[in-house]
């Protein structure tokens, strides 16, 4: 039988009406007891097991409302270029990678042109003089561009007929490979990853997520630019991980999510771009591309009529959603689908949501939408002189209102986005409460619950997960500090002591 | 007789016996070096080149002579005592008098829109297994590895003009249903190219299976939604367009075809007692579910508004295509209730034949059985839907 588990000496946020306890008890995989006197001392035995918070922030699991697990996870064992600065720099990383692992597959990520001195991708004669004997398959940041040399030219099926194979004036391909080919190859790539290599890469991965407090995932898989292997693979595998998976599978396929008996759809089903690529759609023209205010991909008919859709169906519907234009195409299919069926109460999303206005969010308040949103955003984007001031010109003030949205009565629910940003919750609750613009900012306990109690309502786990209350699910994190006591511009750097899940210690390093 | 497969994984076979793992694979890219070359020499220096570049001038003359040595005791002379490959002072070639057949040669020799026939394209189309020489990459030997590169281009090339050739002849002979496999190996090839998709929804339509045509679009529509986020071309929309609308598809020759090649569709359906239509109210949701939603509403807008009256299903999915809301009527005479559904199942029946099990069918409502009695009765309705009961009530 499992030792009953006792945390004492904590500073016990149960999210629920501010309550506080000083301790609570484990059994089995659910919140026995808790209090706030010296009661404890009647559970101290042999048969308990003890841990002392010693006056830190005791919260329940964080839940982390939008996370790309397998291609997180998958791109945790692959090579950033992300801080590639010239074509050297990519064939050092490129040659380094080789040298520590000789002849294995090589794959980049993140690799951005705009960063590159030289202005110009690489190619596949310039990535041969670093690597000739594996195959090197690179990632732009934005997945849209592929860059191969000759061996994983000849490694990978490459489909040499299909719109966006670059070739020189020989007619021989460069090994930049972009548009149609571009998709068909990174399908054929990711299919090729066989389930075991998913675990391989899945499992070590979840060892980080849950050493910063993360008990429960919406997993965005499938889909444009990922993989529906990825979805299938959550699908299938999700009990054998360690922590919950409330999968989202990013299809607009209704009868295959139905088939799979999934009671939701979506995740990053792209209503825009980003901005970082100009492609948000915006009401107003992008601050550095004049005359571009970015674009929507579906019409106002094909979104009414997939989300009508989902409403007949009764699926919870996730939509991505950044530039105002977006926001406003998602929520008045919303509007329409509610005006003919009626149905409420499916807890519908948006996610991101970077630039909702006033009349949105009151708007999105009354269909009972909610705000999947990742506040690490603006720790990375945010500000004067960042990438949302860039793009958005003097708008960067108007980016990710949180007090706002709260204020009129929106649920938010917070997500990494991982790997856009790190798998950190506590990250996104300092970016939360450090608002870049100060009128956005929100307390610790609002951003603690986008992590928490909202996160759960999110994906209607309310009744077992989100609180510290008797009979609830024991996920648990322990913080290293009491979050309501240090300066909030130090919430970043605060760790995580301990992470239970279902009662079962999965991290400890206290 | 010795057969080499270049076309795919490289496989070598003499004589039925597999020699490919036998060779190393400098032997086996020797030899498919030789094939495209096709009878012409290969200067021995620049075979050096290509398979050994970092040796010195001896070394790579002795391997070279090793492979070849090798290559010829492997392969043996034929019946007719001549070798594979002809070894020259400076240089070798393949012998094209061996007794040999080689994938590589037969396509090199397919020039495009010279007039081949069907047969000889088809001989040429078995020969695509995969890329050329898959899964062969010779380190350091770069020049070798750039030739690869460039054949494989050049064969996928020409893969698709064999094929395309191929489905135009299928089509001027009429062999609608042969262009159509090829038709579909193309957009297996190329899944996101519209001509070939436009090219099987005609050669669907000619075929009369225009509800196969229809989901081909709209399966086409899906995968450049998913994969590219854009919409098939103004041009195939409206050829959708019209397929949805005309009643039968025209021959070439302007005469009007009939639907031969009905979809065959499965439905169950649940009765219950007292509830009027309430059978029938199930037909139409599942029909809205399992069939083509834009076919099956394209009847007249009052039949779908009468028919909505029992089926709030089919007025929500009318709204969601037509992009506005109607009027839902206050009530609706029975008699039009009735009117509207033999209209709708009518219209169905162009092109889907059902199987209906109703289920719990000793509740059926009055109204229903009645209805399915006269659909029973009448032809050519009693052809395309096939009912059965878990009750005997009819």
């Amino acid at each position: 039988m499992k030792k009953d588990c006792l945390i004492i000496n904590g500073s016990c946020l149960t999210m629920v009406d501010g309550k506080r306890y000083k301790w609570m008890l484990l059994r089995g995989s659910e919140i026995l007891e808790l209090g706030t006197d010296d009661a404890f001392t009647k559970y101290l035995d042999k048969d308990t097991k003890v841990i002392d918070a010693k006056g830190a922030t005791v919260l329940p699991g964080f839940i982390d409302s939008h996370f790309h697990v397998v291609q997180a996870a998958l791109n945790s064992t692959s090579l950033d270029l992300s801080n590639a600065k010239t074509l050297q720099d990519i064939g050092e990383a490129i040659a380094d990678a080789s040298k520590a692992s000789p002849k294995r597959p090589i794959r980049g990520i993140r690799l951005d042109a705009q960063n590159l001195k030289e202005g110009k991708l690489p190619d596949r004669l310039l990535l041969d003089r670093y690597c000739n004997d594996a195959p090197v398959f690179i990632n732009s940041v934005e997945y849209q561009t592929s860059i191969l040399n000759t061996h994983a030219l000849l490694y990978y099926k490459i489909p040499f007929t299909m719109k966006g194979v670059v070739f020189d004036e020989n007619q021989m391909p460069t090994g930049v490979i972009t548009k149609h080919a571009n998709v068909a190859l990174r399908e054929s790539v990711l299919r090729g990853i066989p389930n075991a290599q998913r675990m391989d890469a899945v499992e070590p991965f979840l060892e980080t997520v849950i050493s910063r407090g993360i008990t429960t995932v919406n997993a965005m898989e499938g889909g444009r630019l990922y993989c529906d292997k990825d979805a299938e693979f959550i699908h299938e595998y999700a009990d054998k991980l360690k922590i919950d998976m409330a999968l989202f599978y990013q299809t607009m396929d209704i009868e295959k999510v139905k088939s799979m008996q999934l009671s939701r759809i979506g995740g990053s089903l792209y209503i825009d771009g980003t901005f970082g690529a100009r492609t948000a759609a915006l009401s107003f023209e992008y601050n550095d591309s004049p005359g571009n205010k970015g674009g929507l991909n579906f019409t106002q008919e094909e979104i009414n009529e997939f989300v009508l859709d989902c409403y007949i169906n009764k699926l919870q519907l996730a939509l991505y959603t950044i530039g105002d234009r977006a926001i406003e195409q998602a929520i008045v299919a919303h509007e329409n689908a509610l005006e003919r069926t009626g149905t409420t109460g499916l807890r519908h999303r948006l996610e991101h949501v970077e630039l909702p206005n006033k009349g949105q969010i009151m708007r999105a308040k009354e269909l009972g939408l909610v705000f999947s949103m990742s506040p690490a955003y603006e720790s990375i984007w945010g500000g004067s002189g960042r990438m949302y001031e860039e793009r958005l010109g003097d708008n960067y003030r108007v980016t990710n209102p949180f007090r706002e949205i709260l204020e009129q009565g929106v649920t938010i629910c917070g997500g990494s986005d991982c790997d856009v940003t790190p798998a950190d919750p506590l990250l996104g609750i300092h970016s939360a409460v450090n608002h870049p613009v100060e009128e956005h900012s929100v307390s610790v306990e609002e951003a603690l619950k986008m992590f928490t109690v909202s996160g759960a309502q999110a994906i209607f786990e309310e009744k077992r997960k989100g609180t510290l209350e008797v009979g609830k699910l024991a996920d648990i994190v322990i913080l290293d500090q009491d979050i309501l006591k240090v300066s909030k511009d130090a919430i970043k750097d605060i760790q995580i002591s301990a992470t239970i899940k279902g009662g079962q210690i999965l991290y400890q390093r206290m | 007789m010795l057969i080499i497969k270049t076309l795919g994984k490289v496989n070598i076979s003499h004589r039925g016996e597999d020699i490919s793992e036998k060779l190393s694979h400098k032997m086996v890219a020797l030899i498919c070096l030789l094939v495209i070359y096709n009878g012409r020499e290969a200067g021995k220096e620049k075979i050096a080149a290509y398979f050994w570049p970092d040796s010195d001038d001896e070394a790579s003359k002795y391997n070279l002579r090793y492979s070849l040595w090798m290559i010829r005791k492997l392969i043996p002379k034929d019946k007719k005592g001549e070798s594979l490959i002809t070894v020259g002072k400076d240089s070798c070639r393949i012998n094209e008098k061996y007794d040999f057949t080689c994938d590589k040669i037969l396509l090199d020799r397919f020039q495009a829109k010279k007039g081949s026939s069907i047969q000889e394209l088809e001989e040429l189309r078995r020969q695509f297994q995969g890329d050329f020489l898959e899964g062969l990459y010779l380190k350091n030997c770069n020049e070798f590895n750039e030739l690869i590169l460039f054949e494989r281009v050049v064969c996928q090339n020409k893969q698709i003009q064999i094929l395309k050739e191929l489905a135009d002849l299928y089509e001027k002979a009429g062999k609608r249903e042969d262009e159509l496999v090829i038709l579909k190996e193309m957009a297996m090839i190329e899944p996101y190219n519209e001509t070939f998709v436009r090219r099987i929804m005609e050669a669907l339509a000619a075929i009369g299976n225009r509800p196969a045509a229809i989901q081909a679009f709209k399966r086409f529509e899906t995968v450049l939604r998913r994969d590219l986020n854009i919409q098939p071309e103004q041009h195939l929309k409206a050829m959708h367009a019209s397929m949805l609308t005309a009643p039968c598809v025209g021959n070439p020759d302007g005469t009007k075809v009939s639907i031969t090649n009905r979809k065959r569709i499965h439905i169950k359906v649940r009765c219950m007692k007292g509830v009027d239509y309430f059978l029938l109210a199930g037909i139409v949701s599942e029909l809205l579910r399992v069939a083509d939603k834009s076919y099956i509403m394209d009847i007249e807008e009052q039949y779908l508004l009468d028919l909505g009256f029992i089926q709030n299903e089919l007025l929500l999915a009318y709204e969601a295509q037509s992009s506005r809301k109607v009027k839902i009527p206050d009530s609706v005479p029975d008699v039009r209730i009735i009117n509207a559904f033999c209209k709708f199942i009518h219209h169905v029946s162009q092109v889907y034949e059902m199987d209906i099990d109703v289920v719990d069918a000793l509740e059926i409502d009055v109204v229903s059985q009645n209805i399915i009695k006269h659909v029973r009765q009448t032809e050519p309705l009693n052809q395309y839907f096939h009912f059965s009961f878990d009750a005997d009530i009819m």
